[in-house]
């Protein structure tokens, strides 16, 4: 299934409103730090093309923050770097806030709270724009070869389509290249591009 | 329902991690025990209220846009301790001053239509903790390990380790690497077996070591050395560690070594046999000089050549002090000399030195005085031989090296500032002096200061080393004074240990009222007379000459005793002075130097106011003089002592002697103590003459041609053993070395004299052996 030009140029709207908002809260956490939050790409795909598309991009070993959330439509909604990416977008995050050895054992909980914050700011401001509520659970982390964590997100995977976007994570002097994923069955595709269209229609009617 | 939801509410109080219940307006709907007990909350107070409300602190703002979010949005989320701490002011559970660290998620939902979000708090101060702990001992363990590998890789031994059955090699050092010539990949793996040829095996909890000559390495980089190779075993452990060393290089220098220690035990045998020797030929002459001289001190002599016999027997008996120092250097060097302390007169012991030297002196013409700054009689405990073999040292040198003027001696006894008596002892000359560079070189052993020196004056140079370590080893010290052309003063010093003066008489004579005048044209001799006069409370005149003498105008004073001491003058001015008035009750000392080309004075022979002496006046010559001006007696002539009287001419000796002037002397003195000797000329011929005749006692020289003694008497003992009487054999031996007297018993000798042989000591000996035969002969007799 695939996204309309209009369609997808609302969404990148509707993202790039999310991640803004995603990364001033970033950057509060991180102690002030400039962190700037791009979705430079944005496209419908099936499961075999993100699998390529991370491989690509991030190689074989990576890292996810997965969390379901539900609303008009519902699905996963996934945040993924690689396993070395991922580590270092934490490191730039922590800064000099904690000493170098504790970083470690708290890095997967780091990352998944910033994955929680990208996500969440994502579907709040698509919920803000279909005027409706999306609510999200709390988040897990998933580390290991890119097959086999997308392979955790998704049955039956012919049936899921899945919204990409690119994610680029900019602070300092730094750039780290991410993805978000957003898996919807069938349902909740068809769901998703309804809403759009009222929103359309509603912004039209006006 | 109801049921449920009670028995849900009482589960969430048992709940390990913090729970918290709050409404759509955040205000607190339910916590659990976990969250009271942490936060201290109160249920009946703290319902209905918002967190900050019962916290009385606030809430981390993360914490609060989170559940802005949760209530409003519905959408969840987690706090990661990394960036949020502490949530929840909540306190450390062991740090009540610091926060708890805390991870925290935040669920929204939904009941019905009102929305609902659950805090769920867990406390990860404690995990944090042991995380760093264990971050840190990883640190440690990390840092040493690589320590290890570092020294490990660092020694020089090769060290491997290797499973226990099959000594297969797990891990290699660099030193393993280069030893065997291949990189650690292709060691590991391979059976330590095809490393090395030869192997030591192993033993439970044991270290085992093995030295071997084998080969070792792999492949084209065989070698072949001296392995040393150590294995450690650990029950605990289950792995070998093997420690491998090539020491061929050590193999080879202790071998070296080995060797050039064997030559130099060698060379210092061979040195001490040379000793042996040459004591042995330098003794065997000796003796024949000091026991001639015996002989003849006992035949009639008139003074002058009582004089002289003396003066061979003393010279004989240094040159044997000489020579058994230079036998004892070794001794000297290694500080091993013995001492024999006896207390002894200091006076008697210092003429009898300085008659030693005085012929050396007077030969050479050189004046030698001496001044003795001590009260009479002074006694003092020490050895004698020692400090006179340094003060004998000290006057050869001063003369040796003077050519004009002469050597003057002052002899003092003192409380030194440690409150014990020393000895001091100041040598003065007027010879050729010393620099202060070459001062230091004085004392070394074989070195004399000039090699041209060496030809003009003699000696070994040894001589001043081994005073310098006598004195130090007797606790005193040995200095110079000296300066080119002005000649030296040695001063010598050593502690002795009592001083004790006995009260000897003084002379009835009330000496002090005594006139006396000296006529000295030698400033030494002049300041020995003068002291030894005041050590008597007697002043003098003292004038250099007659001239000095009458230009002083002490022309009227009557003279008691006048000292003249004006060399070839002496004649001459005798005959002014006795021709004054002044002088006609005077008696007269002349002073003359012991020299073979001047003829006593045909004058004063029979004239009893005139008397000669020889210089330097000994003080036991100056008593008479003082007192009852009468002619020194000779010193009393000791006759030998017999052993038993007329008994000796019943004891049948046998003297075993090679040299025909040792027989001669040996057997004069036998045969004047009334023995009946037999010579025989060595051991053959002594054993023939026992299997002959009866003896009662053997004197038997240890070195001798065809048979020596010790062969001798072993012999006698085999073939005279079933005789009742068992003949005693006195063994005379010239090696002086150490293990001589044991040597000499174990061949069956039973006593041993040294020569060169004294009368006396002689006699001492027979007596001992000979009284029990005569006592025995006598018992049988009766």
């Amino acid at each position: 299934m695939n996204l309309s030009e209009t369609h997808a140029d609302l969404l990148k709207e509707t993202f790039n409103i999310g991640v803004g908002s995603a990364a001033e809260a970033l950057s509060e956490i991180a102690g002030g730090e400039e962190i700037i939050l791009t979705v430079p790409q944005l496209r419908m795909m099936t499961l075999g093309d993100l699998g390529r598309q991370v491989r690509d991009v991030s190689g074989e070993d990576i890292c996810s923050v997965t969390e379901t959330f539900r609303g008009p439509f519902s699905g996963k909604a996934m945040m993924l770097y690689s396993q070395r990416e991922s580590l270092e977008l934490v490191r730039l995050m922590l800064g000099d806030m904690i000493p170098v050895e504790q970083i470690r054992e708290m890095e997967g909980e780091a990352l998944c709270e910033v994955g929680n914050i990208v996500l969440n700011a994502c579907l709040a401001a698509m919920a803000d724009m279909i005027g409706s509520e999306i609510e999200t659970d709390i988040p897990q982390l998933k580390v290991g070869h890119f097959e086999k964590v997308l392979h955790q997100e998704a049955v039956g995977s012919d049936e899921h389509s899945i919204l990409y976007l690119r994610m680029d994570f900019t602070m300092a002097r730094y750039q780290l290249n991410g993805h978000i994923g957003f898996v919807f069955d069938l349902n909740s595709m068809t769901s998703l591009l309804a809403c759009l269209e009222n929103y359309l229609n509603s912004m039209l009617e006006m | 329902m109801s049921d449920l939801s009670d028995l849900l509410a009482i589960a969430a109080q048992h709940s390990s991690h913090g729970l918290i219940l709050l409404d759509q307006d955040l205000k607190i709907v339910f916590f659990n025990a976990w969250i009271a007990k942490a936060g201290g909350l109160k249920e009946d107070t703290s319902i209905g209220k918002t967190l900050e409300e019962v916290f009385k602190a606030p809430v981390a703002p993360r914490l609060n846009a989170v559940l802005n979010n949760a209530v409003q949005r519905g959408q969840s989320a987690l706090l990661s301790p990394a960036f949020t701490p502490s949530p929840l002011p909540l306190a450390h559970p062991n740090h009540p001053d610091l926060l708890m660290k805390q991870k925290v998620s935040v669920s929204s939902f939904k009941k019905g239509a009102s929305r609902y979000c659950l805090i769920d708090v867990s406390d990860v101060s404690l995990a944090a903790n042991r995380e760093i702990k264990l971050r840190e001992q990883t640190k440690l363990l990390h840092q040493t390990l690589n320590k290890l590998s570092h020294i490990l890789d660092g020694v020089s031994e090769a060290v491997l380790s290797t499973t226990c059955d099959d000594y297969m090699v797990q891990t290699v050092n660099k030193a393993a690497e280069k030893m065997f010539g291949v990189a650690e990949r292709d060691l590991v793996g391979v059976p330590l077996g095809r490393l090395v040829a030869q192997l030591p095996t192993h033993k439970a909890d044991q270290t085992v070591s093995f030295e071997t000559e084998t080969e070792y390495g792999l492949g084209e980089n065989k070698k072949s050395g001296f392995l040393s190779v150590t294995v450690n075993s650990q029950t605990s452990f289950d792995v070998l560690t093997w420690v491998i060393k090539d020491i061929s290089a050590l193999k080879d220098t202790e071998q070296t070594l080995i060797e050039a220690k064997k030559i130099a035990e060698e060379a210092s045998k061979q040195k001490s046999r040379f000793l042996a020797n040459m004591s042995h030929e330098i003794r065997t002459p000796l003796n024949g000089i000091l026991g001639m001289s015996d002989l003849l001190w006992g035949t009639t002599l008139d003074l002058e050549q009582q004089e002289y016999t003396e003066m061979i027997r003393k010279s004989g008996e240094t040159l044997l002090a000489i020579i058994n120092d230079i036998l004892d250097f070794s001794k000297i060097e290694s500080d091993k000399i013995d001492y024999d302390i006896v207390e002894f007169s200091l006076t008697d012991w210092f003429e009898d030195v300085i008659g030693l030297v005085r012929p050396q002196a007077h030969f050479k013409g050189l004046d030698l005085g001496y001044h003795l700054d001590f009260p009479r009689g002074a006694r003092v405990k020490g050895d004698p031989l020692r400090i006179r073999q340094v003060l004998f040292n000290l006057l050869s040198n001063a003369i040796k090296f003077t050519n004009e003027g002469g050597v003057f001696v002052r002899l003092r006894v003192d409380i030194g500032p440690d409150e014990r008596a020393w000895l001091f002892l100041d040598v003065q000359d007027t010879g050729i002096g010393i620099d202060g560079p070459d001062q230091e070189q004085l004392f070394l052993p074989f070195v004399q200061i000039d090699g041209s020196s060496t030809r003009r004056y003699g000696g070994t140079g040894l001589g001043l080393a081994i005073s310098k370590r006598l004195a130090e080893l007797m606790g005193g010290d040995l200095t110079v004074d000296s300066r080119v052309g002005d000649g030296s003063i040695f001063h010598f010093k050593i502690p002795v240990e009592s001083l004790q003066f006995s009260p000897m008489g003084r002379p009835s004579l009330a000496v002090a009222e005594l006139r006396v005048l000296v006529l000295s044209d030698h400033p030494f001799s002049a300041r020995h007379l003068e002291k030894m006069l005041a050590s008597w409370d007697v002043s003098c005149a003292l004038f250099t000459d007659l001239a000095a003498m009458d230009a002083a105008g002490i022309e009227s004073t009557d003279f008691h005793l006048v000292f003249l001491d004006c060399a070839a003058q002496n004649d001459t001015v005798l005959i002014a002075l006795r021709g004054r008035s002044a002088f006609a009750e005077a008696r007269f000392v002349l002073l003359r130097q012991v020299s073979p080309t001047q003829s006593p004075m045909k004058e004063a022979k029979n004239d009893p106011y005139v008397v000669s002496v020889h210089k330097p006046l000994k003080s036991g010559v100056l008593v008479p003089l003082l007192t009852g001006f009468q002619a020194p007696e000779p010193s009393a002539r000791k006759q030998p002592t017999t052993p038993s009287g007329n008994s000796n001419i019943k004891i049948h000796m046998l003297v075993v002697e090679d040299n025909p002037v040792n027989q001669k002397v040996i057997g004069r003195m036998l045969t004047k103590s009334g023995f009946h000797v037999d010579i025989a000329e060595n051991g053959e011929v002594a054993l023939s003459m026992l299997g002959e005749q009866p003896f009662d006692l053997v004197l038997m020289d240890c070195q001798m041609p065809v048979m020596d003694g010790y062969q001798a008497t072993a012999e006698i003992r085999e073939r005279f053993a079933a005789q009742d009487f068992r003949i005693p054999i006195i063994a005379l031996t010239a090696s002086a070395m150490a293990g001589d007297r044991e040597r000499c018993l174990r061949a069956g000798m039973d006593d041993y004299l040294t020569k060169p042989v004294k009368q006396d000591a002689l006699l001492q000996m027979i007596k001992k052996w000979v009284d029990p035969v005569l006592q025995r002969r006598s018992e049988a007799g009766a």
